[in-house]
């Protein structure tokens, strides 16, 4: 089956920022049959590791791959729930502690539906998209950042795994 | 059949550069043991192989034209 490959811009560079956010909402005042709407912000967070905190993330991806893994993403989130619209924006290339490194936005008739999208795509990305994250400290030495559910830490381990962040 | 193999996150670290080469591999479980063969720091390292940006974790052949890829963890959002 032919699926209509609509581009839907995600990734942004450097952080996503508050206006960018605000400009979002107000595009959306239009659609006036949404009763609902849910956000998800990602934070860039100053962890404290070994002594040391981190002041940035640096993102990369595989980007072809990436793309296809967001349009999947949003084909099966509109499969899945009733959504009106939805928008996932994510960062690329450097982050500062403090500063927004994911947007997603879900709307909808009811509440429930923005939420329960929302969760699921959020949770959908931190997964499956190959996405990488190089934290960086303050003195710019740097660890790789894991997500806990991304299919590489669920496989079966052939390789030892040494590079634990701490 | 000479494969180009494009790298990512700390892999790139490990090998040095964003891309390799190897040469004379006819699947994706052979393509791994001559990687760490050729290229020890990646033991180090977990990752899994995509091939035509998909995920494969049986052995599979590979063809002339794939593209290939090594995901290590993926740290979206």
């Amino acid at each position: 089956m032919l699926v209509e490959k609509k581009k839907h811009r995600v990734f942004v560079n450097g952080p996503v920022s508050p206006q960018f956010i605000a400009d979002s909402i107000a595009k959306h005042s239009s659609k006036t049959t949404i009763g609902a709407h849910d956000i998800f912000l990602g934070q860039v967070r100053a962890d404290e590791i070994n002594g040391k905190t981190i002041k940035a993330i640096d993102y990369s991806a595989y980007e072809d791959m990436a793309e296809e893994k967001f349009h999947e993403i949003r084909e099966s989130a509109f499969s899945k729930f009733d959504l009106t619209c939805m928008h996932i924006y994510h960062s690329m290339g450097k982050v500062k502690a403090g500063e927004i490194c994911l947007f997603v936005f879900t709307s909808s008739k009811h509440r429930a539906i923005a939420f329960d999208a929302c969760r699921w795509i959020v949770e959908e990305i931190k997964a499956n998209v190959p996405i990488f994250g190089k934290e960086i400290f303050e003195d710019e030495t740097y660890i790789w950042k894991e997500n806990k559910d991304t299919p590489a830490l669920k496989g079966e381990k052939t390789n030892e795994q040494t590079n634990n962040k701490n | 059949m000479s494969i180009q193999v494009k790298l990512f996150g700390p892999l790139v670290d490990a090998a040095g550069k964003a891309e390799i080469k190897i040469k004379d591999i006819e699947d994706t479980f052979s393509l791994k043991q001559e990687i760490l063969c050729q290229y020890p720091a990646m033991k180090d390292f977990i990752f899994l192989i995509s091939v035509n940006r998909k995920i494969v974790k049986e052995n599979s052949t590979l063809k002339s034209g794939d593209e290939i890829a090594l995901l290590p963890p993926f740290a979206g959002g």
